[in-house]
């Protein structure tokens, strides 16, 4: 039973699809192109010292004007006559350590002492940061630039005041720790500049020499995360741990099976509780990606506000709830991957007649379930309505977005909503989008005092964006010399509105680079779906990838190929049709791909004999912006219990920015990819979500991770590129990869406990 | 033919025995020395309606006291529905049952049950429309009750909003989807007859008689069954498999049963759930504390007391518990030597509270060390509370405990359920996967 | 009026907390003590974690009534004992966070491993650490920093 379309559904599938889009299109060449943006000094730098940002011309002035010194506080950088440094991060820090590489990026080209700077989150204002987001890798490619600008756009006027003062050639003054220098002796600090400095002309963008990465003294090394001493003392950070004066405390219920409205509640039971101060009905937009209907119970503290909700009798309205089951899904996706759709997404050659002609030929059809992000630090805002200004603090990843999610849901204009970025328990995805947010403001329009919504575990499982299920029906040809000859690719997934496919649940681009066949033919049949999808790390690449990477091996089985040298041959096909058109959104390099095939092969030990029961597994991808090759060496028991002997990950993400977060993002994320590949689902069943924490949903723990993984980056002169997903999508493939090699069982769905395996 | 004779007639009388041994089995207080008379004869306090707390009280809380002590509730909702609305699943050898909505629904409920008719299903097990209920329906317990406290329990019931929820189809196998079989077992197995004193025992013990037998029905998951599926007495309260969960031996045996059980000990446990070094209830116990015996008046759980202390002790094959706790470090103790897998999911997912001693930092609730199901070598109970987890409402607050059935498979229940008796109990279990997942099916709700 | 033993001070829970409200609550909500986290509210991830009279207990599903006189000891103050302090220098040496939420509770555990077991195996690891997830995947890290720690002497 088909379900029906909801539109206000289908627009927020279409709101998260845009974003999506938003943060998905890297440049290919750095960020943004040199000059389109001018710096400016910002107000009151006189007593800061020196303050430089950036504007977009035209209506950033006016901005500037407007906001005043509080803005200007909160630029990118900030020299005090003391020599302190402070530097402002623009985006939000989800455990990618964007924080610390956005200060590294501006010091390096500042020149500053890394042990003096002071790193502070930015306040949310894209007029002058532009994308304040962070999501789909993309914060190091789109800031590269600004970022680097700004720290050589400083130092400038630092030389330049030094100049003056010293009357000497700016060229031979040279810059380092926070100091200038001079041949003659002459030398300052930038504090003691910083005041003259703010006087000087601001340089063109165009004019700033940036450094060679040969010249580099900070990038590219180990260093500490800046929030670490805070993070490993409990200091407030996060989202969760904001407290302001007279705050009360909020919880929020929305109906279990998504649509689901409030005909009524058990209000004066309620409201009877010792410590509730008040409880109410939200209307809410209807669109799941703002504020869904609920009941919000305000409280004295955050455990009152949840011995409530465990309280709380809600008669739902279930006429427009979804009815989504995954049973039938996944019985209806089996029955329908049997017939190839009319009109193909991509057709290119002549499939039909390399099936008939072809050496060989093999099929095989793959599965993967929905899973949710469950980041650790649930959802939470702190959310104040004072003055006819909405101001918020929030763990968003992406806040700029929040100012017109909050104008819309509170009646505002843009310029009367204040957002401040907290630091974010986890993000992979899931605070792309900024329900919580909304609803905190939703809430906090009824009450007088600041207000802090807390969605407990069960509220962030019941009420996710989750990675949609896929299914795909394989076809796939090899030629006579063994190489691949044909692929067709039947996706069977899901749609909000009925016409194209859900948010994450489109094949996606990266694909086609990374199974390059002369005849390719891709189809797409949509099921209706009313529960909502989103991104989640590394969209459609985290599964995607596994179901085509492990189909990979099977065709190099079946060409009877050495599998490196059957990935080799594919990613260097020259197919036309495949090229990438655009070459400002998309990077994709046969070299770089063959260089991480190669490397991976050659350090987990390609071809070595392993002992009865132990297996090797490479895959690869190309994902958001980075390639990325990953093996896995592994065995299985009798039981099916795996050991994980050693993970390897070769990735080209061109420079590095911090060697010990990059090295940490490529462990974090094959972490966590063992542990969606063998543990993770959400099933739906009557459009309820039947996983509701963390016991029902087995994350890896510490006695299952792998105890080495080795990471190894090719560093080039592309443009550097970001390391939060691409490290994920591989993985799974290379260990399914190995788990046929060492017993010859291959896994053709996910999670791996459900086909027996344990690790 | 003489000895053929002979012979048949040997044959018949064994058989005949064996007919009678199986069939007329002694009732539930039929143990006890004295012997029993009609209420309306019995001189002594009146062991059955309400305590003297609510002596006072409208019919409807009364109803609403003796509804609590007869635990209604717990079969008449299913996990998650209205309450009293049915559709509890019985999973029985012969099939699945559904207990029915006694909300006073006009339709799907009881709202169109005369008096009589209500104590013709509560005595007799007859439905209104005369078709004879299936026995998971205890009629044969509340055969004890009285008139007048069966129809104060109506009254409660008429008074709870009604809820409109047909019943579900039982799914039984032939022969027992046959209910016109129930009149043969009801010939042998349904007295009919009320609460009957034994004035040889005391006033508190017959209070204590009445609570168990006619109301509280506690032989129905305690004592064993025979081939009938009838209560035996003969082993009353040695214990018993019922749905999936085991219920303990509640006899006065030192080893397996109560005898080594405090009063006090016993008293605190009937009304909260709980007692030091015995641990908590969980499971069907658990919900029979918090709907049923956390209502019950002090002196009513007194005389409870003493009633289970009186029943005879019955021999069960439980090791004695174990109260010593394991050592601190997981490299030490009885579980040393075992396959790792019950380790690491315990590590992971329950020593934070259970600690490695099984003595809880956190809630004395979480304390395995001394309790029942772990020292059960069977681990039906600590694998069904690992299944569907524990969550209790006390006057201390909820306990909770998550369920882990969803995520964990059965070879991990398995491993940790052996791990667990093994560390914390006197004796280790040997469960498969298969084991678990046949304990899953036998208390399934579906 | 309920007196607290947290991190060597006495603090003092007013009669407006209901004694069944969970430790981890109190901190957060009453007494301005943020870092111990929620993730889950059942036990399962171990970002609550405190330590009562030493021992790591999930201040989540400890009521304060039930804490007494125990000592308890969070991430704020466990810096002042000599383990905690080294825990603390061995994760910021090797970069151990990412997004750092479930820290505080990691590094209570691992506290409480070195206090009972100093030179602690990869076996003694998986069994102390076991308890507390971390949706990052910092694990490799967390036993690296862990080992680091022990080998430095007091």
């Amino acid at each position: 039973m088909p379900a029906k379309i909801n539109t206000r559904f289908a627009q927020s599938d279409a709101y998260i699809s845009q974003l999506m889009r938003d943060v998905r299109d890297v440049p290919a060449q750095g960020a943004f192109p040199m000059g389109r943006r001018t710096f400016f000094k910002l107000a009151g730098a006189g007593a800061a010292g020196l303050v430089l940002g950036f504007h977009l011309p035209g209506e950033a002035f006016a901005a500037t004007a407007q906001a005043g010194k509080d803005q200007a506080m909160n630029a990118f950088i900030r020299i005090a006559p003391d020599n302190s440094i402070t530097i402002y991060s623009k985006a939000p820090e989800i455990g990618q350590g964007i924080k610390t590489s956005f200060g590294l990026i501006i010091a390096e080209e500042l020149d500053a002492d890394w042990n003096h700077v002071v790193m502070e989150q930015a306040e949310i204002n894209p007029k002058v940061y532009g994308n304040q987001g962070a999501g789909g890798s993309t914060s190091i490619p789109r800031a590269w630039d600004q970022l680097r600008q700004a720290g050589a756009g400083a130092k400038a006027m630092l030389v330049a005041a030094a100049a003056k003062q010293w009357k000497v050639d700016p060229s031979q003054i040279t810059a380092r720790d926070s100091m200038l220098s001079h041949p003659s002796g002459k030398s300052a600090t930038y504090g003691s500049l910083a005041i003259a400095a703010a006087n000087m002309p601001v340089p063109d963008p165009k004019s700033l020499k940036l450094k060679a990465r040969s010249e580099y003294r900070l990038l590219g090394r180990r260093h500490r995360g800046v929030d670490d001493p805070k993070v490993v003392t409990g200091q407030p950070l996060f989202g969760i741990d904001v407290q302001l004066p007279d705050m009360v405390y909020a919880s929020y219920t929305k109906c279990p099976a998504a649509g689901g409205k409030v005909k009524s509640f058990n209000d004066a039971e309620i409201r009877a509780l010792p410590g509730v101060l008040d409880c109410f009905v939200v209307e809410g937009t209807g669109v799941p990606a703002e504020v869904m209907p609920g009941v919000a119970i305000v409280a004295k503290d955050t455990w009152t506000a949840f011995q409530a909700k465990n309280r709380l009798k809600v008669d739902w309205d279930l006429s427009e709830a979804s009815k989504d089951s995954t049973t039938e899904f996944s019985a209806r996706a089996k029955k329908l991957a049997a017939s190839f759709p009319g009109k193909p997404v991509v057709d290119i050659g002549n499939v039909d007649n390399a099936f008939a002609n072809a050496a060989k030929t093999v099929e095989a059809y793959y599965e993967y379930p929905f899973a949710a992000h469950a980041p650790l630090e649930p959802q939470n805002t702190t959310a104040h309505w004072h003055d006819g200004v909405i101001e918020v603090w929030s763990p968003s990843q992406q806040p700029n977005r929040g100012l017109a999610n909050l104008a819309k849901v509170t009646g505002v204009k843009e310029d009367k909503v204040v957002i401040h970025q907290t630091r974010v328990g986890g993000g992979f995805g899931r605070r792309l989008v900024n329900d919580y947010m909304c609803e905190a403001a939703a809430i906090a329009l009824k009450v007088k005092t600041p207000v802090k919504l807390q969605w407990t575990r069960e509220d962030d499982f019941n009420h996710d964006f989750y990675r949609p299920a896929g299914y795909h029906q394989f076809k796939g040809a090899v030629d006579k010399n063994g190489k691949l000859d044909a692929w067709q690719e039947h996706f069977i997934t899901f749609t909000a509105d009925g016409k194209k496919e859900a948010s994450g649940a489109n094949l996606t681009e990266n694909l086609k680079y990374s199974t390059i066949a002369p005849n390719l033919r891709r189809g797409t049949t949509m099921m209706p779906l009313v529960i909502p999808t989103g991104a989640w790390r590394a969209p459609g690449d985290n599964a995607q990838v596994f179901a085509n990477q492990s189909f990979m091996h099977e065709l190099s089985l079946t060409a009877g190929r050495d599998h490196v040298q059957f990935l080799l041959d594919a990613v260097n096909t020259r197919v036309p049709e495949l090229a990438p058109k655009d070459p400002k959104t998309v990077n994709f390099s046969p070299a770089r791909a063959s260089a991480v095939i190669k490397l991976c092969a050659e350090k987990a030990g390609w071809g070595k004999t392993l002992p009865q029961g132990s297996g090797l597994g490479l895959a690869w991808c190309y994902s958001h912006a980075g390639h990325v090759a990953q093996a896995v060496e592994l065995s299985v028991d009798a039981n099916k219990r795996i050991t994980i002997h050693k993970v390897t990950v070769v990735i080209d993400v061109g420079p590095i920015i911090d060697m010990a977060g990059s090295e940490a993002q490529a462990q974090g994320a094959s972490t966590d990819a063992l542990s969606t590949a063998m543990g993770l689902q959400i099933n739906i069943e009557n459009g309820r979500i039947k996983q509701q924490n963390y016991n029902d949903y087995p994350t890896l723990r510490m006695p299952f991770a792998p105890k080495v993984i080795e990471a190894h980056f090719i560093q080039s002169d592309n443009p550097p590129t970001g390391m939060g997903e691409p490290a994920f999508p591989a993985f799974a493939p290379a260990l399914g990869n190995a788990i046929f090699s060492a017993t010859g069982e291959r896994v053709r769905s996910l999670p791996l406990r459900n086909l027996g395996y344990s690790v | 033919m003489k000895t053929f004779g002979i012979a048949i007639a040997v044959i018949i009388v064994i058989a005949l025995g064996i007919a009678a041994w199986l069939l007329l089995i002694p009732g539930p207080i039929a143990f006890a020395s004295g012997s029993t008379v009609a209420l309306s004869d019995y001189t002594g306090a009146n062991p059955t309606g309400v305590p003297k707390e609510l002596a006072q009280a409208d019919v409807i809380k009364r109803g609403e006291y003796l509804a609590h002590a007869a635990d209604c509730i717990a079969c008449h909702t299913a996990p998650g529905a209205p309450a009293y609305a049915g559709g509890f699943a019985f999973n029985l050898p012969f099939g699945t049952m559904y207990s029915t909505n006694i909300t006073p629904d006009k339709e799907t409920g009881i709202g169109n049950y005369t008096d009589q008719q209500f104590l013709d299903a509560l005595h007799k097990g007859v439905r209104a429309d005369g078709q004879q209920l299936y026995p998971a329906m205890s009629y044969t317990s509340y055969a004890y009750m009285t008139d007048a406290d069966a129809l104060a329990i109506k009254a409660y019931l008429f008074t709870l909003p009604a809820v409109h929820a047909p019943a579900r189809e039982n799914r039984l196998s032939w022969p027992f989807n046959q209910r016109g079989l129930m009149a043969a077992w009801n010939l042998f197995y349904k007295s009919d007859e009320r609460f009957r004193p034994n004035p040889a025992q005391s006033a508190e013990w017959n209070r204590g008689a009445y609570l168990a037998e006619a109301m509280g029905h506690c032989g129905e998951c305690h004592t064993p069954r025979n081939l009938a599926y009838a209560l035996n007495n003969r082993s009353k309260f040695a214990g018993a498999l019922t749905a999936g969960w085991r219920a303990y031996n509640i006899s006065g045996d030192k080893a397996a049963g109560l005898g080594d059980w405090t009063d006090a000990d016993l008293s605190t446990y009937l009304s909260t759930g709980h007692a030091d070094g015995h641990g908590g209830s969980a499971g069907p116990m658990g919900e029979a504390t918090d709907n049923s015996l956390t209502f019950l008046t002090p002196g009513d759980i007194h005389a409870l007391v003493v009633y289970l202390r009186s029943v005879p002790a019955q021999q069960s094959d439980l090791p004695h518990t174990m109260e010593t706790p394991a050592p601190a470090s997981h490299r030490e103790g009885a579980t040393a030597g075992m396959d790792p897998r019950g380790e690491q999911v315990f590590a992971g997912a329950c020593a934070a509270c259970h600690d490695w001693t099984g003595v809880s930092p956190t809630s004395k609730y979480a304390t395995l060390t001394g309790v029942r199901a772990v020292n059960d070598p069977s681990a039906t109970n600590v694998a069904q509370t690992i299944i569907n987890g524990v969550n209790r409402q006390t006057a201390e607050g909820t306990i909770f405990m998550p369920g882990f059935g969803e995520a964990y498979s059965d070879d991990d229940i398995a491993a940790v359920s052996n791990y667990v008796t093994t560390r914390f109990g006197a004796q280790g279990a040997h469960l498969t996967a298969n084991d678990i997942a046949s304990l899953r099916k036998q208390a399934a709700q579906q | 009026m309920l007196r607290l033993q947290i991190n060597g001070e006495e603090r003092l829970v007013g009669d407006d907390v209901d004694p069944k409200t969970p430790l981890l609550w109190v901190l957060r909500d009453h007494l301005s003590l943020v870092g111990s986290k929620f993730g889950c509210g059942v036990a399962q991830c171990g970002a609550c974690t405190v330590h009562v009279d030493g021992k790591p207990v999930r201040s989540c599903q400890l009521t304060v009534g039930n804490v007494g006189a125990k000592a308890v000891t969070t991430i704020e103050g466990i810096g002042k004992t000599p383990n905690g302090a080294k825990i603390q220098a061995a994760w910021m040496e090797i970069e151990v966070p990412q997004c750092g939420y479930c820290q505080a509770g990691q590094i209570m555990s691992a506290t409480a491993l070195l206090n009972s077991t100093p030179s602690p195996s990869d076996s003694d690891i998986d069994a102390a650490m076991a308890g507390n997830i971390c949706r990052c995947g910092t694990y490799i890290r967390i036993r690296q920093a862990i080992k680091n720690a022990a080998a430095k002497s007091v």
